[in-house]
């Protein structure tokens, strides 16, 4: 019998995406005087959001999470802080993670809104405010901040909720999530799918049956044993878990610019007689239809039907993707059974492996968009005729990970920046890779495989560019009463 | 010529010098971060113009300890990927950087002094630091630098031919064979890439001997040995020490969390698509038990790697284009090299995924590793345990050169079986070969 997740601790949006809650905003805090802050915390901790809360009885939901500085300011010493990750601890911005993550040209930290260099404030806390109706949420908003002493609202993040839940690019997006296990979620899927506790909270076992190591605080600084013992190092108090770490980058999407390249490109191919409609080139380069539905199960057009299946590999019946093409952004973000290809020569091998390597890279997003749509029904033909400025609009990408270095770092860095993934040559992400990682004003290229020969979309620019992010701790609720309770 | 006419293998060398105390050890440090701050176009060592180097490294090895806790004097190491003999590569990084050669080992105990630095005394001054490699394993073996880079030239080529055919509509109702022969013509009007339409030059049977014959001398040896093996039931008895002395190790999970500072790793990572891994370990004691536990283990991956993993994949890992294992301090310490493609993080989940057991088997024997349990298991497979341990062994290195650092393992692979089909050497169909594009 495995541990079941301790949900009443659990902060609420970590194990769910809070569908029922259309309306969103997130508040970057800073935090002027930690007293003020911390009784605030003790007054509201029983008001976070839990896992288990039923949210057909709510209006709102409201979760807080908070960045490296945030801890120190609320009373961390230094020999806490070094047992959070090295990535938290550095923040999102270093020489280092910019290659990582590719944070150059139009994504330098130094142009952020928000999480860089150039702040003037400081960015303590993260509070994520949903609400049923804009005037839910309005409230609980304007409740939280005339609660708030020696708490200064540095930027507040509005999100918008698009039709059948799209991105601006018009694609149906967040279909692809795994299911924590023993969280009482349904386990049904595919087994693939259900990854262990410990990938995205601390205190419990993860895919290498490890417990990932969490922040900790010696037992004299919780005298009202509010913490429970860490299950690495049973001298130690567990201060992260039920916790997370949530991974936010707000991520600016060029929509006139994406499509206008997907048209002229789909021209050029009418020469011989290849060429496609731009929503099928891209779908390819998405790896699903505008509806959702993947081009593994359906090649040639969009079926709504579909819109959220996603029991499916590609080892099987688009190895060489001829459906999905291999660079494409689903397929690489979450390569499924076809990471190991051709590996042991046994493809039954590989794809077992391949799903129980996969396990130790996954991410719960939990993103929102904002901005005004550049077409209200996201139909690309009216982008195309619309003259609407490629700006203020895109996607608050919010994911949630025990392990960054392995989970979301890994991701982007192996799999969206790479241009050698799954022996390609100069193919980053044709959504949202960064090509100048192959030499300063480089350009994506994007191979749609197909028989007799490839066909290839060459001089790509980039649509998305980071404005703004950081890196933040979600403790559980005890993590937060623990917080407030610091001297 | 591309490696066309004689078949030439690749081989890696290892020289460690003891620095002078007498000097300065910073200026060392300052020139060779100058040298590497600019890899292919500073003025000290010009490693463009070698033709036979794949990767080369110079690192200063300073502060590492063996099993007592014993410092090793600060000493330089240069590790060496290359095509041909150790005569001929010594040649050339003397004949292309002589100057730089000489300024870099001017910090060195013993290396011959200015009026004294003939060719021969400083081949004579290496060769007499010169460390076995215990394993070295190259991921193509047979191709020469000219060789990955003419067939890399060789495929943009033809990529950029396909592009413009389409463009132009050249292959509207082209069956595979047509779109093949059109390429071949077109590679064919080429003159920079006549070679391609040759196949590779093919060991010859001095070689095979030599190659086959090292693999019946191998299993010789297994065969005389396994009488004694088992009449004294040896793997028992190793087996039983093993639990006595691994219960003596440290269990050292405490340091799990946190890995020391390696801000000087991190300045030099992922530069390029490739990086370098450069590790020690001091072998724990008694070291007659894992120093024979360890090269055991070497020489079973050598033996493997040398004859069973020659298609790019070294314990399943296709990332790799070299690695090496070298003894030094008297056995009491040993280096690890690699040259891989991507991050460093992904490389290491993929040892824990595909070889957890060999870096027991090997890595097990050193300080600091997560405790491991009958030879091969535990260790690695606590995943954050065995990626600290590998950053606090990791050295920095100060000059890091790829010769061709925009192609993969894969990259290379493919490229080699593109020129393949063009010069009648490949097994796979038309079809099948366009796939590659």
């Amino acid at each position: 019998m495995n541990t079941m997740v301790e949900l009443k601790d659990v902060q609420g949006i970590i194990i769910r995406g809070y569908g029922k809650m259309p309306f969103a905003a997130f508040l970057l805090v800073q935090i002027n005087d930690p007293g003020g802050a911390k009784s605030w915390l003790k007054d509201i901790a029983g008001e976070i959001t839990h896992a288990e809360a039923d949210l057909d009885q709510l209006d709102t939901c409201m979760n807080i999470a908070f960045t490296n500085t945030g801890v120190i300011e609320l009373g961390l010493k230094p020999e806490v802080m070094n047992t959070f990750s090295r990535e938290f601890e550095e923040g999102m911005t270093t020489d280092h993670r910019r290659r990582i993550l590719g944070d150059f040209g139009k994504s330098d930290p130094s142009t952020w809104d928000w999480g860089g260099p150039g702040d003037t404030k400081a960015i303590h806390m993260i509070v994520l405010c949903y609400g049923k109706t804009a005037d839910a949420l309005q409230q609980l908003i304007n409740n939280q901040k005339s609660r708030w002493n020696g708490l200064e609202l540095v930027r507040q993040l509005d999100t918008i909720l698009l039709p059948d839940r799209k991105e601006h690019f018009g694609f149906r997006d967040g279909i692809a999530q795994p299911v924590i296990k023993d969280a009482g979620r349904d386990e049904s899927g595919h087994p693939a799918n259900n990854i262990n506790p410990g990938e995205f909270l601390f205190g419990y076992k993860n895919e290498y049956d490890k417990y990932t190591v969490s922040p900790n605080v010696d037992p004299d600084m919780d005298p009202q044993n509010i913490l429970h013992a860490d299950q690495n190092f049973p001298d130690k108090k567990d201060l992260g878990r039920n916790g997370s770490m949530l991974v936010f980058r707000q991520l600016e999407q060029d929509v006139r610019k994406f499509w206008t390249t997907i048209d002229q490109a789909v021209k050029s191919q009418q020469v011989d007689n290849t060429s496609s409609t731009i929503e099928h080139l891209g779908a390819k380069m998405v790896g699903r239809w505008p509806s959702g539905a993947p081009l593994t199960k359906c090649p040639f057009e969009d079926d709504p039907s579909k819109r959220d299946f996603d029991n499916f590999g590609y080892a099987e019946k688009d190895y060489d993707g001829y459906k999905c093409p291999i660079g494409s952004h689903i397929r690489r973000t979450n390569p499924r059974d076809n990471f190991l290809r051709d590996s042991t020569g046994k493809p039954e091998k590989d794809i077992k492996n391949s799903e129980k390597f996969m396990k130790r890279f996954r991410i719960i997003r939990r993103g929102r968009a904002y901005g005004k749509p550049v077409s209200p029904n996201m139909d690309p033909h009216e982008v195309l005729r619309s003259s609407v400025e490629d700006t203020d609009r895109g996607l608050h990408f919010l994911c949630f990970n025990a392990n960054i270095g392995r989970q979301f770092e890994l991701i982007q860095q192996t799999w969206v920046n790479n241009p050698k993934f799954a022996g390609l040559y100069e193919d980053p992400d044709p959504i949202m890779g960064f090509p100048e990682i192959m030499g300063a004003g480089a350009t994506t290229t994007f191979t749609e495989q197909a028989a007799p020969v490839r066909k290839k979309v060459t001089g790509i620019p980039q649509f998305v560019h980071v404005k703004g992010g950081a890196y933040f701790f979600m403790p559980g609720i005890r993590g937060i009463e623990f917080l407030a309770s610091l001297p | 010529m591309k490696n066309n006419e004689k078949y030439i293998d690749q081989q890696g060398i290892t020289i460690i010098t003891p620095i002078d105390p007498a000097k300065d050890i910073k200026g060392l440090y300052s020139l060779l971060n100058k040298i590497g701050g600019d890899i292919n176009n500073n003025s000290i060592i010009d490693f463009r113009q070698m033709k036979t180097i794949h990767y080369a490294r110079w690192f200063i090895m300073d502060l590492a300890k063996d099993a007592s806790g014993n410092l090793v004097p600060p000493n330089l190491v240069y590790s060496g990927n290359f095509d041909g003999s150790v005569e001929d590569h010594l040649e050339e990084l003397l004949r292309v950087s002589g100057d730089g050669i000489k300024d870099i080992y001017s910090y060195c105990k013993g290396f011959p002094t200015a009026d004294n630095a003939s060719n021969q005394n400083i081949f004579e001054y290496w060769k007499a630091h010169v460390y076995n490699n215990q394993l070295f394993w190259p991921a193509i073996r047979g191709g020469t630098v000219e060789q990955i880079r003419g067939e890399g030239e060789l495929r943009d080529a033809i990529q950029e031919f396909l592009n413009r055919q389409a463009a132009g509509g050249g292959f509207k109702d082209l069956d595979p064979a047509g779109i093949h022969g059109k390429i071949k013509d077109f590679i064919a009007s080429k003159e920079e890439f006549k070679w391609a339409l040759q196949a590779r030059a093919k060991p010859s049977f001095g070689w095979k001997l030599d190659y086959y014959g090292r693999l019946v001398g191998r299993l010789l040896l297994v065969v005389i040995l396994l009488p004694v093996i088992l009449l004294f039931l040896l793997p028992v008895w190793w087996l039983i020490l093993s639990r006595i002395f691994e219960k003596k190790d440290d269990k050292n999970r405490k340091d799990i969390s946190r890995s020391k500072e390696f801000d000087a790793l991190l300045r030099n990572e992922d530069q390029v698509f490739q990086n370098q891994l450069t590790i020690y370990g001091a072998i724990k004691k008694p070291y007659w038990y894992r120093l024979t536990t360890l090269k055991m283990g070497l020489w079973i991956f050598a033996t493997n790697g040398k004859y069973r993993s020659d298609k790019g994949k070294l314990s399943g890992i296709e990332t790799i284009h070299f690695a090496r294992w070298t003894l030094f301090n008297k056995g009491k310490n040993v280096m690890f090299f690699s040259n891989y493609d991507g991050a460093w993080e992904i490389y290491l989940s993929e040892f824990i995924d595909r070889s957890a057991a060999a870096m027991n088997l090997t890595f097990g024997t050193t300080v600091g590793y997560p405790q491991v349990k009958f030879l091969l298991w535990k260790g690695a497979f606590d995943e954050q345990a065995f990626k600290t341990v590998v950053r606090n062994n990791q050295y920095p290195c100060q000059v890091w050169y790829s010769a061709y650092p925009y192609l993969t393992v894969k990259n290379i692979l493919n490229n080699h079986q593109i020129r393949k089909g063009l010069d009648g050497s490949s097994e796979e169909s038309t079809a099948d070969w366009l796939k590659r594009f």
